[in-house]
């Protein structure tokens, strides 16, 4: 592979990257501050609704394993933007492989099960979530496979990279996670708009999509809870079901915040845990609630903030490559979002998406730093 | 360089894509936005509010009902706290196998328990009941087992207690869970449904004194229903003790001697007094002519008010309300209507002492038998009593003095009227007394109007629309379509033994706070006045006297042995016939004569002659109130 390329070699900046100083005066001040500051308001939130678990109400052990991720997160952004993204087309091929053997092995007993879903690892006190790093691998190889053939990108070579992340989404459907099989499908979409496939092209991957989902749905693939959330979403009204009473509660929290909030830990919804799964997929509730309109806008402007920031370097960058891997995490990022806070508030449907940078889950959380430590990566190599 | 530099056709394209990448991204955040600002400001008041009702529960605490005491303070119904187990919902749900457990110690099955769990009369809010009145050694296992038993607590719960038994049943009335009417009458009254009501009787009548005030808590809850802590308490209010003007000891012989006098009637009490009568019901009234107050109410058959304090069992109710049982529910003191036969002779004599058909002396020669065109009259028994002036026409019966007198209002009802039936009226018969509890009927006192109106209304029940001279000689002897209550026969007795000032009868004389301290009396209340000049009230008294205490007195053999000097009591005795039924069996008089404290009137239903089964029932009421010994019930020999 390296032989295509042999223009490969260090930039200039990328010799001085070793300086720690113009490192530092490279990377982007406002998207690391931004998602820091969105990881910062995500403590706050998960505290909020984890302080009453124990007794007393002042109960820390979740948010201090959260810190805990959030430190090991910081590093490893660091870490990989000071590694050169280019060397990752390379590595491409192994890194995929890899993240397809660890699929599958979470399937095998050496995985670890949690409310229906065979999706960890479990290493002592800790969890690893493979599909969470997966979404890493499949950027980096559907970016480098389309940036191979972007000059000719024709309906086998898409056909090709819908196959590429077509594996891993299979394996992680099979856990069952279907959220994060659909972020799978936004990143890839995202990558091969980019890489300019044809319209025509884009028109039958959304058909063929739907097909899936009605064939899914039809096949009996899905859990009887997702197709709960999902008959939740259609209809909000059918109080009996549990996803209803959810949604129903969730919506109630984020919308009794009003204008201000009803005040940092004075949410009676979270103090009283009438929404579910509050620090892990509905922690927007938190802030919604306790903070009100104020607290969830600024929430929602610093991430669409971060997500401007990759967008520039996306435009900016140098090589297609580089430009593919912004977008499939601008993709990624932006897909989540949405998902999760729209499914909070009852436009989306319910699925266990974590909102990135805030909800509680470790590796989630250092999967999205490490994807915008490849985008800081990007970015000081870009000239 | 990039080779891809080169192309910079596939660079620009890569440029434009991501701009359309950047429109759409922008186009989902501002989604979100405008989502968020949907829910936050234009519904914002509408989900807080969902919010605040979320987490806030209300249970209302039933505030101590208020006891019924008697006119001394004793207690007639009270509260009794009984040990129940109550087992917490959630700790249910979690472990159903608790209620095998629970039902092992209990020794009962699964099934019943959860029936009784799921008994909608406690909120849910509140543990489950799965047993009440549970013995102590089972409570005791209970606590000694705790772990095998989470969340099973032994509570105490307050109760209708009845120390007395089935004592006052009627006029008591009993307690029940609240139904759906009764609900949505009183809905502004803060009822629950679950809430305990008064049914019937005083319980009823006086529902708003006993209730007192419920106490609500609101709770804040968290999703799983478990309470957190408590927002607001406000305590309840115990209800008001009501004291009654009922004397425990006349109420207990009136009940044991109506039953017995029943017993008596139907050969069971006494197998050489047996008469072998139907003899199923009866009913008795006491009350203080000085006031309306009354000292005793009894009715037979009679029902443990108990048996609703829980809960009745259906089959229990059917047989309570089945007539074949002769419905035990009913009061008939107050609802049950009588043919009053001869005791109704008060008011017609007093009326053809107040028309000057009569005087005092006025006497006549009984026969035997009365004749009215081509029909004949007969005394009972056909007994031939001679020369009858009033006070003997009162103390031995005669009919034949009465059919005349009869006879002549109708005669002579251009210059009278209908005096009978205008004197009945004065006395407050035919209409109801306005008792203070609920199911009075008003009896009726027939003339022809009355009858003519009926027939015009119902021409089918009632075919015969005119009034005949034969119709007056039934009224005049209490017979005919005349009908009084047990309640209107011992008040009209107790109106004549006043001197006429009618008090509306009562049951409650004051209601306590929790404290004891009066915090209402309901004084007597004149509801009516008959004038009774002495010239007539007093040679009826003496016939009265006459009836117990003279020679051929009708109740004179009842009353034998009873120390009449120290307690003297006028009354009458009256035997009614009743169409296809044995005789009534009746008896209304009052004593002590001369400062009258107490009026009593006794029906038994189809139990023969007053004079032998109805005065013997009466003599021991008063020998009860005139603290004599009052003996057992036998049979007098008064006919009458």
């Amino acid at each position: 592979m390296k032989a295509s390329y042999p223009s490969i070699t260090p930039l200039r900046a990328t010799s001085s990257l070793s300086d720690s100083a113009a490192w530092w005066r490279r990377i982007d001040p406002i998207l690391v501050s931004c998602a820091l500051v969105c990881a910062g308001l995500g403590l706050l939130m998960i505290y909020s609704s984890t302080r009453n678990l124990g007794d007393g109400g002042n109960y820390t052990g979740i948010v201090l394993r959260q810190a805990a991720a959030l430190v090991v997160a910081i590093v490893a952004m660091v870490a990989v933007s000071l590694f050169d993204y280019r060397k990752l087309q390379s590595l491409a091929p192994v890194l995929y492989l890899a993240t397809v053997g660890v699929l599958f092995l979470v399937l095998t007993p050496l995985g670890s099960s949690r409310k229906g879903a065979q999706a960890w690892f479990g290493f002592g006190a800790f969890q690893l979530q493979p599909a969470e790093l997966a979404k890493l691998s499949v950027i980096i190889a559907v970016s480098a496979y389309c940036a191979r053939h972007s000059s000719r990108l024709t309906n086998k070579f898409v056909a090709v990279a819908v196959g590429l992340a077509g594996i891993p989404m299979g394996l992680i459907l099979l856990q069952p996670d279907l959220g994060t099989m659909l972020v799978f499908c936004a990143i890839v979409f995202a990558i091969l708009v980019a890489a300019g496939a044809s319209g025509r092209s884009l028109a039958a991957l959304v058909g063929i999509v739907v097909f899936a989902a009605i064939a899914v749905v039809q096949l009996g693939v899905l859990k009887q809870y997702q197709l709960d959330r999902l008959g939740a979403f259609l209809d909000p009204a059918s109080n009996t079901q549990q996803a209803a009473y959810n949604l129903n509660q969730s919506k109630i929290a984020i919308g009794s915040g009003e204008l201000l909030g009803r005040g940092l830990f004075l949410g009676s919804q979270t103090n009283l845990r009438f929404v579910p799964e509050q620090h892990t997929d509905f922690v927007f509730t938190v802030m919604g609630e306790e903070l009100g309109l104020a607290g969830s806008l600024t929430l929602i402007s610093l991430l669409g903030v971060v997500v401007w920031r990759i967008w520039k370097v996306a435009r900016a960058a140098n090589d297609s490559f580089g430009a593919f891997i912004c977008i499939g995490v601008l993709a990624m990022l932006t897909f989540q979002i949405f998902e999760n806070v729209g499914m909070t508030m009852g436009i989306m449907p319910i699925t266990g998406i974590p909102l990135p940078f805030v909800s509680y889950g470790g590796s989630s959380l250092v999967a999205t730093f490490v994807a915008i430590g490849i985008v800081q990566s990007v970015r000081l190599r870009t000239r | 360089m990039s080779p891809e530099r080169a192309t910079g056709g596939v660079s620009r394209v890569r440029s434009f894509r991501i701009s359309i990448i950047g429109l759409a991204v922008i186009s989902l955040f501002v989604a979100l936005s405008v989502r968020l600002v949907d829910l936050q400001v234009l519904q914002g008041a509408r989900l807080a509010s969902a919010a605040d009702a979320n987490k806030v529960r209300t249970v209302y605490v039933e505030a101590p009902r208020g006891r019924i005491l008697d006119r001394n303070g004793e207690v007639l119904v009270g509260n009794r706290e009984l040990d129940v187990l109550t087992v917490d919902r959630q700790q249910l749900t979690k472990q159903p196998e608790l209620l095998d457990r629970l039902a092992e110690v209990l020794h009962t099955d699964t099934n019943t328990l959860k029936a009784r769990m799921n008994d909608g009369r406690r909120s849910v809010f509140r543990p489950a009941v799965i047993a009440s009145g549970v013995d102590k050694s089972v409570i005791a296992t209970i606590r000694e087992r705790a772990n095998d038993f989470p969340g099973v607590l032994a509570e105490t719960q307050v109760v209708r207690w009845y120390p007395n038994g089935t004592l006052g049943a009627h006029f008591l009335g009993y307690v029940g869970e609240v139904n759906q009417d009764e609900l949505l009458k009183n809905q502004r009254r803060g009822y629950q449904l679950g809430d305990e009501i008064g049914k019937t009787g005083l319980e009823q009548a006086y529902e708003d004194r006993l209730r007192g005030k419920v106490g609500v808590d609101k709770i804040e809850v968290n999703s799983a229903g478990e309470s957190i802590r408590v927002l607001q308490r406000t305590a309840p209010l115990p209800g008001q003790d009501i004291k009654t003007s009922i004397d425990l000891n006349v109420q207990r012989t009136a009940e044991k001697s109506l039953s017995d006098g029943l017993g008596v009637a139907r050969g069971v009490g006494t197998a050489a007094g047996a008469t072998g009568a139907p003899a199923p019901a009866g009913s008795i009234v006491a009350l203080d002519p000085s006031s309306g107050a009354v000292r005793a109410m009894a009715s037979y058959p009679t029902f443990d008010p108990a048996s609703f304090s829980d809960g009745i069992a259906e089959s229990e109710y059917k047989r309570l309300t089945d007539p074949a049982n002769h419905l035990p529910l009913t009061n008939r003191a107050i609802a049950g209507q009588y043919a009053p036969g001869s005791t109704f002779k008060l008011v017609t004599a007093l009326a053809a002492l107040d028309t000057g058909l009569i005087n005092a002396n006025t006497t006549i020669i009984d026969k035997g038998t009365f004749t009215l065109g081509n029909r004949s009259y007969r005394n009972a028994l056909g007994a031939v009593y001679g020369p009858v002036d009033l006070r003997r026409s009162l103390s031995v019966s005669s009919d034949v003095f009465y059919y005349g007198l009869g006879a002549q209002f109708w005669e002579k009802r251009d210059k009278f009227g209908d005096p009978m039936q205008s004197l009945a009226r004065e006395f407050h018969l035919g209409q109801t007394t306005g008792i203070d509890i609920a199911g009075e009927n008003p009896g009726r006192i027939p003339d022809p109007k009355q009858r003519a109106a009926q027939h015009e209304k119902n021409p089918k029940a009632f075919p015969e629309g005119n009034w005949f001279g034969g119709d007056n000689v039934n009224v005049a002897i209490g017979q005919g379509d005349t009908l009084e209550t047990p309640l209107q026969l011992s008040l009209q007795y107790a109106t004549f033994a006043n001197g006429g000032t009618i008090y509306k009868p009562r049951l409650v004389e004051s209601a306590l706070n929790s404290d004891g301290a009066v915090v209402q009396s309901f004084d007597k209340e004149q509801i009516g006045r008959v004038d009774i000049p002495d010239s007539q009230r007093v040679p009826v008294q003496e016939g009265l006297l006459g009836a117990v205490n003279g020679v051929g007195g009708t109740a004179a053999d009842a009353f034998k042995g009873f120390d009449l000097v120290a307690y003297p009591i006028a009354g009458k005795t009256g035997t009614a016939q009743v169409n296809g039924k044995a005789d009534s069996a009746l008896f209304a008089g009052y004593g002590p004569v001369g400062n009258a404290s107490l009026s009593v009137s006794v029906v038994l239903e189809q139990a023969g002659f007053g004079g032998a089964v109805a005065a013997p029932v009466a003599r021991r009421i008063f020998a009860t109130a005139a603290g004599q010994d009052s003996g057992i019930v036998t049979l007098g020999t008064g006919v009458d």
